[in-house]
């Protein structure tokens, strides 16, 4: 098989999230350093090309108050990764930074700093987040609209690379100016490797134009196939090669060394992470209202929802949907295959998928056929449990993909290098030659 | 009672951006028992970073960060060094400046402050970070099978900081350090009737004195540790057996900073720091002062401090014995938290 059709693995400590299970008696913190340590140490003997740290800048809140029912409250990305830099010696430290309530010159700093102090294993995840109620807790206060979120981030990206590139910046903006020169020399890999993760179509034309890789949501095979025809049309137009921007959607491993086994693993996994108390709060969101009186192991509520369009939990990231037209079709789809209310979020919840629940070699089997069709150039893995959530995939997983020739063997020097990207523009490679002329000198 | 209440932290920058070498000169300076090693921001890697990177690679010694309140983002900060204080249990801390300069300012769009409006801006930043460490209780985190719940909302609290120019809402989004409050130690000047107070619920823990005369120095840290603890930053050239301090600082050529500069002897050196302990000895008090050393070269400067001048000054009891985490070491009451309190 050839090398351009290897799979590369990420791992994405949530810290915030609903998938993570926090009740069983394996369940490790959240927040302490060991916890991180031993995640990531795992994740670098199974040859994973990154650990990601997500973002989200105010606590998640649902109808009104403070969300209670999920895993919350973690470290900071960029001081956790650079602790981790100093346990680690390979792996890529990707690090979630939104664009809104970031300022262009101390992000650029701080990321190219995370990249001389890990040498050169880092990346920037660009995340456009720009709600007002998340500015709240910033400067700025929320001062951009929907829909000028991706202008304003690709202004901010081109800024940020400026800095990077070493040139005096003295960018005009709608919002703010930037007058900063960079002081940070760059690191082995040149700069950050970029990734993206938001999922409309500007977000999609932004990451053809501004990225090296997407962490995108479209795990299953189909969809991840048409994902990457849609993301190869939108790359060329802007001049870029097949294949150039790579494409890395999240997933979640239920694996074990016998189809059943894996079957009974599934049913644990989603029972702990969906009981009573989260099945009715999913279903909250869209009623609009508290239901308290509510059997969890009951139909659906038989009354409407009393909102128009649904709030959501707040940071979460959902989209509002028109409350009335989703409570009659989940009824009705309730109704049909005899669930109740558990049951229906259980399997409505987009963790439903089974896509890669399966004996270690059904799932080594599957995957080869990702790589084989080119559908993807790796996954960012979500473990269900933390610290130990990729234990049973290191041990026995990485090894089936090796025997298959489609998961390196070995590390190379830099994340870059580790996610075969070819620097692209003519500019970077010019500034790859300064570069690397100066370290040949020294 | 002059015994055992001097604090010492030497400044790492000299370093530069290795952190490779940043963390063996910590490691050196906990072995030879520094309390806390510093971290500055001007032009090298970001500061909290390069602290951040030492925590796994030591123990005991507290990794400061020097970090900028007027030009940074409050709630950004608060989270970065709630998460030092996390990856390191409790050995953080933050040495505030207010760098009030067009650079500073242009780099984020926003201008410079009119000097009056310094105390109470940093006053705002800081009552900003000190609610947002307290808005998650200790035990915030149930994992309350039985309820489905993870957190408890009643320990969770918002910040609502409305400061003169800016305001935040909160919750923080990281839990409340280990320490509960980390030590602040802001600059003199910035201490004003209605702006910043020292050893206030949300002020700042240590007034920084800086001075170029030692005996002046000396006196403002007399007098001002009768309030609370101190602090004063010294750039020290230390003779050796083949250069004296001075040749070395007439070799290097550079621009003189504002902190008061030591050019001697070791022995001459431990002399001073030994007056430094005499002038802010409290015997109704049990906080501690900190002398905050730049080696003007650090690979020479440290030699000489780890192998003369922290013996010796071990030696005669002046050294305070370091602590769990960095308030045990300044000698800070434990930090409650004031929601806490009021429920
Ligand atoms: C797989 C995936 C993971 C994401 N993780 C985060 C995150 O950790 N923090 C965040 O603020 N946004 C995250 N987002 C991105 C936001 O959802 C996105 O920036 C926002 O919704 C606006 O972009 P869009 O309209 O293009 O979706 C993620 C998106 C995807 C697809």
């Amino acid at each position: 098989m050839s090398k351009q059709n290897q799979l590369r693995f990420g791992v994405f400590f949530q810290g915030v999230n609903s998938s993570t299970i926090w009740r069983s008696e394996a369940s490790g913190s959240q927040t302490d350093f060991a916890s991180f340590r031993q995640l990531a140490q795992t994740a670098e003997r199974g040859i994973f090309s990154a650990f990601f740290l997500g973002e989200g800048l105010r606590l998640r809140e649902h109808l009104g108050s403070i969300h209670e029912l999920d895993v919350a409250g973690r470290p900071d990305a960029q001081t956790m990764l650079a602790a981790l830099a100093a346990v680690t010696s390979k792996i890529g430290l990707v690090a979630t930074q939104n664009t809104t309530y970031n300022d262009p010159a101390d992000l650029a700093h701080r990321l190219a700093s995370l990249d001389l102090i890990s040498g050169g294993r880092a990346a920037w995840n660009i995340v456009t987040t720009h709600n007002a109620w998340t500015g709240a807790n910033f400067r700025r206060g929320g001062y951009l609209e929907h829909h000028e979120r991706y202008s304003h981030a690709e202004d901010f990206v081109r800024t940020v690379r400026q800095i990077w590139e070493g040139s005096p910046v003295h960018h005009r903006g709608r919002h703010y100016d930037v007058d900063y020169t960079g002081t940070i020399p760059a690191s082995p890999q040149l700069r950050p490797v970029l990734f993206q993760a938001g999922d409309s179509p500007e977000g999609r034309d932004f990451a053809a134009r501004q990225t090296d890789v997407i962490f995108s949501a479209h795990v299953g095979l189909e969809d991840a196939l048409q994902f990457r025809q849609d993301i190869n049309e939108r790359a060329a137009k802007v001049g870029r090669a097949e294949n150039s921007v790579k494409i890395m959607p999240g997933a979640e491993f239920i694996i074990a060394e016998t189809p059943g086994a894996a079957e009974e693993k599934y049913h644990w996994v989603r029972e702990n992470q969906i009981g009573p108390q989260q099945a009715l709060a999913y279903i909250e969101q869209f009623w609009g209202t508290r239901l308290d009186g509510v059997d969890p192991y009951g139909p659906l509520p038989e009354f409407d929802p009393v909102v128009e369009r649904s709030s959501v939990t707040r940071g979460s990231g959902f989209q509002g949907a028109k409350s009335l037209e989703l409570a009659n079709a989940w009824r009705a789809e309730a109704k049909d295959k005899g669930q109740n209310i558990i049951q229906f979020v259980r399997s409505r919840s987009h963790r439903a998928d089974h896509t890669f629940t399966g004996s270690y070699d059904q799932i080594a089997d599957r995957l080869a056929q990702y790589a084989e069709l080119g559908a993807v150039d790796g996954f960012n893995i979500t473990p269900w449990l933390i610290p130990t959530g990729l234990d049973e995939i290191v041990d026995h997983l990485v090894p089936r993909l090796q025997e298959r020739g489609i998961y390196p063997e070995a590390y190379a020097d830099t994340l870059r290098e580790n996610l075969g990207l070819s620097i692209d523009s003519n500019h970077e490679q010019q500034a790859i030659k300064i570069l690397s002329t100066a370290q040949e000198a020294s | 009672m002059s015994e055992r209440s001097l604090l010492l932290a030497l400044n790492l920058d000299g370093a530069g951006n290795d952190p490779i070498e940043s963390a063996s000169y910590a490691q050196e300076a906990e072995n030879a028992g520094f309390h806390a090693v510093s971290f500055s921001a001007d032009g090298l890697l970001d500061a909290v970073q390069r602290a951040s990177f030492s925590a796994p690679k030591t123990q005991r010694i507290a990794l400061i960060p020097v970090i900028d309140a007027l030009f940074t983002e409050p709630f950004h900060t608060a989270t970065q060094l709630a998460s030092l204080d996390i990856i390191s249990q409790g050995r953080s801390g933050w040495i505030l400046e207010t760098q009030n300069e067009a650079v500073q300012a242009q780099a984020v769009g926003r201008e410079t402050l009119p000097d009056h409006g310094l105390s109470t801006e940093a006053a705002d930043v800081i009552t900003t970070h000190r609610r947002l460490w307290d808005s998650w209780e200790e035990n915030a985190v149930i994992r309350d099978v039985a309820s489905g719940r993870y957190l408890d909302a009643n320990k969770l609290h918002y910040a609502d900081v409305q400061g003169k120019s800016f305001s935040v809402k909160g919750p923080a989004i990281t839990p409340r350090p280990p320490q509960g409050q980390l030590p602040i130690i802001a600059p003199a000047p910035l201490f004003t009737d209605e702006g910043l107070q020292h050893c206030r619920l949300n002020g700042a823990d240590v007034v920084k004195l800086n001075g170029a005369n030692f005996d002046e120095l000396l006196a403002q840290a007399q007098i001002a540790s009768r309030k609370g603890a101190v602090a004063i930053d010294l750039d020290v050239y230390l003779d050796t057996a083949t250069e004296t301090g001075a040749q070395r600082l007439a070799a290097q050529g550079v621009q003189p900073t504002e902190r008061a500069e030591f050019t001697g002897t070791p022995k001459r050196l431990t002399e001073f720091l030994a007056r430094f302990a005499e002038a802010t000895a409290n015997p109704g008090d049990q906080r501690r002062h900190l002398v905050h050393l730049y080696p003007g070269d650090l690979r020479v400067d440290s030699q000489v401090l780890i192998e003369e001048v922290l013996p010796e000054l071990k030696h005669s009891n002046l050294l305070a014995p370091v602590g769990n985490t960095l308030r045990e070491s300044f000698g800070l009451p434990v930090a409650k938290n004031r929601f806490q309190e009021a429920s």
